[in-house]
């Protein structure tokens, strides 16, 4: 046999290989016999709607995005280790089930110094929250859920930061359950 | 026959014993094994990547809560006035609630002497500290001298305590007594910037 023709066998079987690997591991290709035939409904095909608001709160979040106000959070004079709390109520008015997400930052040079936890199902008690739990539940459609959330000045704040000010904003984040 | 010379890197190295140009050629077995592999391979990932199930996503919805003010602790309004001649030195200041403040005064060593006719005229005196959760303290030097002449003066300091006690601040300043005789004279007082 010719190393020509010793070659082009070779090639070819190297192409089949490829051929045949695509094809165990990708979509097959099949032909069969087939008939066709079109269902109508009379019911219109509609997508759902995620929609987190918020109440207790100026401001309810309604439609995607959106800001609100909660002045009852706020804290004078604090010094390192000092908290408060304030409580509000995330509300679900879509189709789809969620859970929340809650980051907090804050603005100048307290920004480092703040932190913020957010206990879901707990209310206010005194400066601190009680109850609840900081992993959000599931959130159905048409429910609700508490949210107390506890913001401190660390323990570690420099003394650099006497006498400054800033303002704290709560980041909310709806995530659909599957 | 004898063995084909060694052709270097890249041969087999196995002994055949076959020519160059000999009807099964200068072929290594072994290395279409390898290659008729790789093939299959390469096909199967590309078969796999062409069936993959395409991303999840699910939907979220995003919204910001702002707070009403922060504030931290300070130690404010620190201030010391000359006093009238005749009253006692008062220095004040501002702190928050639940906080306390340590007052203390010294003599400057080139200073006279508070003894003798003169005395201190409060109990806030050198090595005699005052802590306090009011906000202002206050200090003099009498003299029982009717020909007192002497001028005092020195350094004045309030430390400011957070409830916590975390945090402290330092405020300082200088006094002046200064007697032209045993009932007039002049005294002042400043806040270190």
């Amino acid at each position: 046999m010719g190393e020509e023709r010793v070659r082009s066998l070779r090639r070819l079987v190297v192409v089949g290989a490829l051929v045949v690997g695509a094809a165990l591991c990708g979509t097959a290709a099949w032909a069969s016999w087939a008939l066709q035939a079109t269902a109508t409904g009379t019911a219109a095909v509609t997508s759902g709607t995620l929609d987190m608001q918020v109440s207790g709160t100026d401001g309810d979040l309604a439609g995607p995005g959106g800001t609100a106000a909660l002045p009852g959070l706020t804290l004078a004079d604090a010094d390192p280790g000092a908290h408060t709390s304030a409580k509000f109520t995330v509300n679900n008015a879509g189709t789809a089930a969620f859970t929340v997400a809650l980051t907090g930052s804050a603005d100048g040079p307290l920004g480092p110094w703040i932190g913020t936890t957010a206990w879901y199902g707990a209310t206010t008690s005194g400066n601190t929250c009680s109850g609840g739990t900081t992993t959000s539940p599931t959130v159905a459609a048409g429910a609700s859920v508490d949210v107390c959330v506890v913001v401190t000045l660390g323990t570690n704040a420099p003394a650099s930061v006497q006498g400054t000010a800033a303002t704290v904003t709560l980041t909310l984040t709806a995530t659909q359950v599957p | 026959m004898d063995a084909p010379p060694r052709t270097g890197a890249g041969d087999c190295g196995a002994h055949h014993h076959r020519g160059v140009g000999s009807p099964t050629g200068v072929g290594c077995p072994g290395a279409w094994r390898v290659v008729l592999g790789s093939a299959l391979l390469a096909g199967a990932v590309v078969g796999a990547g062409l069936s993959a199930p395409p991303a999840q996503a699910y939907w979220t919805d995003t919204g910001t809560i702002t707070s009403g003010p922060f504030t931290t602790w300070a130690l404010t309004d620190v201030a010391c006035p000359d006093p009238q001649w005749g009253n006692n030195t008062v220095a004040s200041w501002q702190v928050p609630s639940g906080s306390s403040s340590t007052v203390s005064v010294e003599l400057d060593p080139a200073s006279p002497a508070v003894t003798g006719n003169s005395y201190w005229a409060t109990s806030l005196a050198p090595g005699a500290p005052v802590t306090t959760t009011n906000t202002n303290a206050s200090w003099g030097v009498g003299t029982y001298s009717l020909y007192e002449t002497a001028h005092f003066y020195g350094t004045w300091q309030v430390v400011a305590t957070s409830p916590g006690g975390l945090w402290t601040a330092t405020s300082a300043g200088t006094w002046t007594v200064y007697y032209t005789n045993s009932t007039s004279g002049t005294a002042t007082c400043t806040v270190d910037p």
